[in-house]
């Protein structure tokens, strides 16, 4: 055990602050969409030109040929500076490396790294949301193309996106799994609806989808036929692991924003609130031990798999603690709508039920994990 | 970025857990608690004859030399066997905290590396220091001697039984001596680093205790039917199982890392991270014996059953070497004074 950077590593978070210190947007990121979309895009733009986007992907596909650890390097110096966060969909790309054809990733994935052309994900459905394989869109064959029927919904940037990586049922009604395929469907295709979903806190980061007689090439399906579930575990694998999203550093500058705010309020010195700060603090030394354990497992090569779901519920109860106790700590005024806390708190709901439900990764570790029969 | 153990500490996981097996385990705790000993004692000389006793002291001294993480790895496995042997204390806080006082530990640490073992006197709220005459001796044995150990002062001690509710780490009661000065402020670095890393060993007994109870728990939903079926089927029973393993993982990372930090990184950091460790494991360990108690059913909250001796240990090693909240409120407060004058949280 190390838990210090190697000389290389230390010389690329060198490299990276530099870069960042003249590169990091002066403007506050906007709160509401789709200004913040926006400038999300911007950004990841002049990640990309940096050289900082895709680091642990292969060199020929656009990426770095960097590891984890750089990523990982890369999120917390992120969150150091102030920064926003690197696209967190590039897990998404993940499928097409591992998944596309070489005329897919070269079609693909230069825009998909450079943000020229934004992505969203069509897989939850309003009956099909923790039990994905349930889902009912349908994809049938018509010559040489498929055509697409049915709803997605909780499509985050769906609104925005210029291509859609859809789920669509390819087999019976009854093949749950084993009778899905994904296809890449661009967003501008007839037949293609689009209207926003307007959250708890305002915000409009979702969107449902409609899908009326969209027609696509069979070219267009991104794995084999009826193979689309392999497609989804290989993405949500990488958007369950805390490593990935680099939300630590994110967290760490609210918590010391909650601090201050508090001393300037001269409640810093009541017992209860010091030491419910001290436990927040407790939950992000934690998470941070925890993902680097996680990091290094990667690092070396063992495979990710469902240990991320222990990651997600460690992430989301840190969240969710971190949020309440910033109401806790602010007081009668958060709930006056002063200052973004408010905002933040309700979007930390929402931490339980992305990328897999607070329930479901439970049933993950008891029945893959613990290996516990139902 | 490596957080992986040697394969040298692997081995040493691997070889700590079989011979914690044959050693200790249900039956001879059960002997401690029906007052008989003589197994638990002769367990305890077989680590030592296999210098697992003196793991932690300098070879220059005539111990193992070993690592801070050598010796938590160690103490997880001790732990989760229901090991009634004085590991923590005589094993891990005394020789730190000796060779955290300087040139007057040296005859501690040779006596340890011989065979030696000692009590470790705390104060009355089973914090440290040992201060004034109401002090407690942990993992006290019948005309074993007590360690008071300040930054200056080492002196050993008699002590007598005193109330305890842990049965394998009984307490003594300090009859006079180990009563040793601590400075109020401006600990010297030796000092604060030794408490640190016996604050992390402590988080890793705590999270032996875990694994050793969710392990019960665990195995018995798997095979305990109502209703027709393994009560493992339900899901509320499951969705218990898996907290249990949110946070036996969570423990490990933080004693395992925790363990590294404190030997390797500034003392503030190694301050602050142990006593992260510590509060978490604390409060996680007792909150999922608790659990296990609950899934074990009307079995686990009787005499008969294993589970509250890995209770009793919890709430016993939870309160000692600084509490949960106390541990909280001390990280808190030092945030929120290092960090809390930036808001923009830049520093």
């Amino acid at each position: 055990m190390d838990l210090r950077d190697t000389p290389e590593q230390a010389e690329f978070r060198a490299q990276l602050r530099a870069w960042l210190a003249d590169n990091v947007p002066t403007e506050p990121e906007p709160q509401t969409m789709p200004a913040r979309f926006h400038y999300v895009v911007a950004w990841q733009k002049r990640l990309y030109s940096g050289g900082w986007v895709a680091l642990s992907w292969p060199k020929e596909y656009g990426g770095q040929g960097l590891g984890p650890v750089e990523e990982s390097i890369l999120n917390q110096e992120l969150g150091r500076a102030g920064a926003p966060a690197a696209a967190s969909f590039t897990f998404l790309g993940r499928a097409f490396l591992t998944f596309g054809t070489e005329e897919q990733k070269a079609r693909y994935l230069p825009g998909f790294l450079s943000a020229e052309e934004i992505w969203c994900q069509g897989f939850s459905e309003p009956e099909a949301g923790s039990d994905l394989a349930s889902l009912r869109t349908t994809a049938t064959r018509d010559g040489e193309d498929f055509v697409i029927n049915g709803q997605k919904l909780w499509t985050s940037r769906g609104s925005f996106a210029q291509f859609c990586l859809v789920l669509a049922r390819t087999g019976t009604r009854e093949s749950r799994h084993r009778g899905i395929t994904a296809f890449v469907v661009p967003t501008d295709t007839p037949g293609m609806t689009r209207k926003p979903l307007i959250m708890a806190n305002g915000d409009e980061e979702f969107a449902e989808v409609y899908f009326d007689d969209v027609r696509v090439p069979a070219s267009n399906m991104l794995g084999e036929l009826d193979q689309g579930w392999k497609v989804t575990q290989a993405t949500l694998a990488y958007e369950r692991g805390a490593a990935d999203l680099g939300y630590l550093a994110k967290y760490e500058r609210m918590l010391a924003q909650l601090a201050g705010i508090a001393q300037e309020r001269g409640v810093s010195d009541d017992v209860s609130n010091v030491e419910a700060v001290g436990r927040v603090l407790g939950h992000l030394e934690v998470l941070r031990l925890h993902s680097m354990r996680r990091l290094s497992d990667r690092a070396q090569g063992k495979a990710v798999g469902a240990e991320t779901s222990i990651d997600k519920v460690m992430m989301t109860q840190t969240e969710q603690l971190l949020l309440h106790t910033a109401l806790d700590i602010l007081g009668p005024e958060a709930v006056q709508g002063r200052g973004d806390w408010f905002k933040k708190y309700l979007y930390s709901r929402a931490a339980s039920i992305y990328g897999g439900t607070a329930q479901v990764q439970r049933n993950i570790i008891s029945g893959r994990l613990l290996g516990l029969k139902e | 970025m490596d957080f992986s153990l040697s394969e040298e500490q692997e081995l040493l996981a691997a070889s700590t857990r079989s011979l914690a097996a044959d050693l200790f385990g249900e039956s001879v705790a059960r002997q401690v608690l029906d007052g008989d000993r003589a197994r638990a004692d002769k367990g305890w000389s077989n680590l030592q004859e296999a210098g697992l006793a003196s793991l932690l002291v300098a070879e220059e001294h005539g111990g193992g030399g070993g690592s801070l993480l050598d010796a938590c790895v160690v103490t997880t496995e001790l732990y989760s066997a229901l090991a009634p042997v004085p590991y923590l204390t005589s094993a891990v806080a005394v020789p730190l905290l000796a060779a955290g006082s300087g040139e007057q530990g040296t005859p501690v640490l040779t006596a340890l590396a011989e065979g030696a073992t000692y009590g470790l006197f705390v104060g009355a709220d089973l914090s440290w220091p040992a201060t004034g005459p109401d002090a407690v001796c942990l993992d006290w044995a019948p005309g074993r001697d007590g360690l008071a150990v300040g930054p200056d002062t080492l002196e050993l001690g008699p002590a007598e039984a005193g109330p305890g509710v842990d049965p394998l780490h009984p307490l003594g009661r300090g009859t006079g001596a180990g009563s040793v000065s601590w400075p109020a402020a401006g600990l010297p670095e030796a000092s604060s680093r030794a408490l640190a890393g016996v604050r992390v060993a402590a988080a890793a007994a705590l999270t032996g205790c875990l694994a050793g109870a969710a392990q019960l728990a665990w195995d018995y939903i798997a095979t305990r039917e109502q209703y027709g079926k393994p009560i493992a089927a339900f899901q509320a029973v499951r969705h218990l199982a898996a907290d249990l393993l949110v946070d036996l993982e969570t423990c490990r990372s933080v004693s395992l890392g925790a363990a590294w930090q404190v030997e390797n990184e500034p003392i503030e950091d190694a301050a602050r991270v142990a006593a992260v460790a510590k509060s978490w494991c604390g409060e996680a360990a007792v909150r999922s014996i608790e659990t296990s108690i609950q899934l074990l059913g009307g079995i686990g909250v009787t005499w008969e059953s294993t589970a509250h001796l890995y209770l009793r240990t919890a709430h016993q090693l939870a309160a000692s070497f600084g509490d949960t909240r106390s541990l909280l409120r001390r990280v808190g407060a030092d945030f929120i004074s290092a960090r809390g004058g930036h808001s923009d949280g830049s520093s």
